[in-house]
């Protein structure tokens, strides 16, 4: 799994990064569904935005060509697309999220912290904090189980995927990325 | 005259035993620094993440350097990074899949203290020595999945054990050449990586200077 964590310094190691070679997909899928033995799915037509808490619904050429793509791959794994009325085995919700966070770190000065002064002249140099605040715009894909829900209960989310990195809202290169996504899954296909 | 003062007589080195008197290195404790690098490669478990040697691998020691015993004792700083970037690729977990240009950096900033033995008397030209160095090292590990961090960092033992030759430009000198190759052993665990030690072997070479 991956734990993500805060670093103190800037990295520079990833400084040379090409927005494509940024680009991170992530998928996670629970272990027990049988993929195999769903048919149809429903899509909403329009994206929905998670935004700090507010939500909304988003309907840019750019969200027609994402839900586009996924229609498309999953009507290549042999699922059906049909209308939310029609009882539909699988839900899927293409969600943009935007995450500010914000917060503080102590710049990590490592003889200082560990001796307690800065050589023989006594110097001492306190610790420097710094403040950052960062916005992450991101992808986000579910598949939920309308099939066996039951009645009254939240479905559960058999499938997502997060799209992250820069350059993912280009709408000539969205296809491509979705297409990855869904190589990446084998597994998710009906039977 | 009942009582004669005595005599000092002023302390005279002649000329002659004026060069046959010791060295001042052969009298009396001196100081000896020593700038060195080269490379790096890692060893033990941490291979296996880090795949790339590095060339960004330095090393400074200040020694106390005893007349008479053949050692020195002294302080060592460092500085060592390595980075590997792996092209894109999936990798899997359990019920996770990530696709990913992974980048791999490892950095260490070890302080050692040290004693080293040395297999020649403090004037000799060419003198090898051993050494051995306890002390800690920031230390720190970084897996990037694109721009998203993950890994662990802190201050950590390091332990480092050292084979190496000083050479002398002029056996009269101040100055020389210095080899040196150095196991590190530093413990450092990431238990997602499968990682239980950051140890290195670290062939440096570089410059001495001393004086009294």
């Amino acid at each position: 799994m991956i734990g993500v964590i805060g670093w103190s310094c800037t990295p520079n190691a990833i400084k040379d990064l090409t927005p494509e070679d940024s680009q991170v997909f992530i998928t996670n899928y629970e272990k027990t569904a049988k993929f195999g033995d769903y048919n149809t799915f429903s899509l909403a037509d329009s994206v929905f935005t998670l935004q700090n808490q507010r939500s909304g619904v988003s309907t840019l050429a750019l969200d027609f060509r994402i839900l586009g793509a996924v229609t498309n791959n999953m009507a290549k794994r042999g699922y059906s697309r049909v209308l939310r009325s029609n009882k539909p085995d699988l839900g899927v919700n293409v969600v943009r999220i935007s995450e500010t966070q914000s917060g503080v770190v102590a710049n990590y000065n490592p003889w200082n912290s560990y001796w307690g002064f800065g050589g023989g002249a006594g110097y001492y140099y306190p610790p420097t904090y710094s403040y950052y605040q960062t916005t992450e715009t991101y992808w986000y894909i579910e598949i939920i189980d309308l099939k066996n829900a039951a009645t009254g209960q939240q479905a559960s989310v058999i499938w997502n995927a997060q799209i992250r990195g820069s350059g993912i809202f280009d709408e000539s290169t969205l296809s491509t990325i979705i297409e990855n996504v869904f190589t990446q899954s084998s597994y998710l296909k009906r039977n | 005259m009942a009582m004669s003062t005595p005599v000092w007589a002023q302390q005279v080195i002649d000329r002659d035993q004026l060069f046959k008197r010791q060295s001042p290195y052969e009298r009396y404790s001196t100081y000896r620094v020593s700038i060195t690098g080269g490379l790096g490669i890692p060893m033990g478990t941490i291979k296996d993440f880090m795949a790339k040697n590095t060339l960004h691998n330095y090393s400074l020691g200040l020694d106390f350097v005893f007349p008479k015993t053949n050692l020195s004792a002294g302080i060592t700083i460092g500085s060592q990074y390595f980075q590997n970037r792996l092209p894109r690729q999936v990798y899997r977990f359990d019920g996770q899949d990530v696709s990913a240009v992974q980048t791999r950096v490892l950095s260490a900033y070890p302080i050692l203290l040290t004693g080293s033995y040395h297999f020649a008397k403090v004037n000799a030209p060419i003198r090898p020595y051993l050494q051995a160095g306890l002390g800690g090292a920031f230390a720190e590990l970084a897996n990037y999945y694109g721009t998203i961090a993950t890994g662990e960092n802190g201050f950590k033992l390091a332990a480092q054990a050292t084979a190496g030759v000083r050479v002398l430009f002029n056996s009269k000198g101040n100055l020389g050449f210095e080899a040196a190759a150095t196991y590190q052993h530093i413990p450092f665990t990431v238990a997602n990586e499968g990682i239980k030690d950051m140890s290195s072997f670290n062939i440096r070479a570089g410059l001495f200077y001393r004086w009294w």
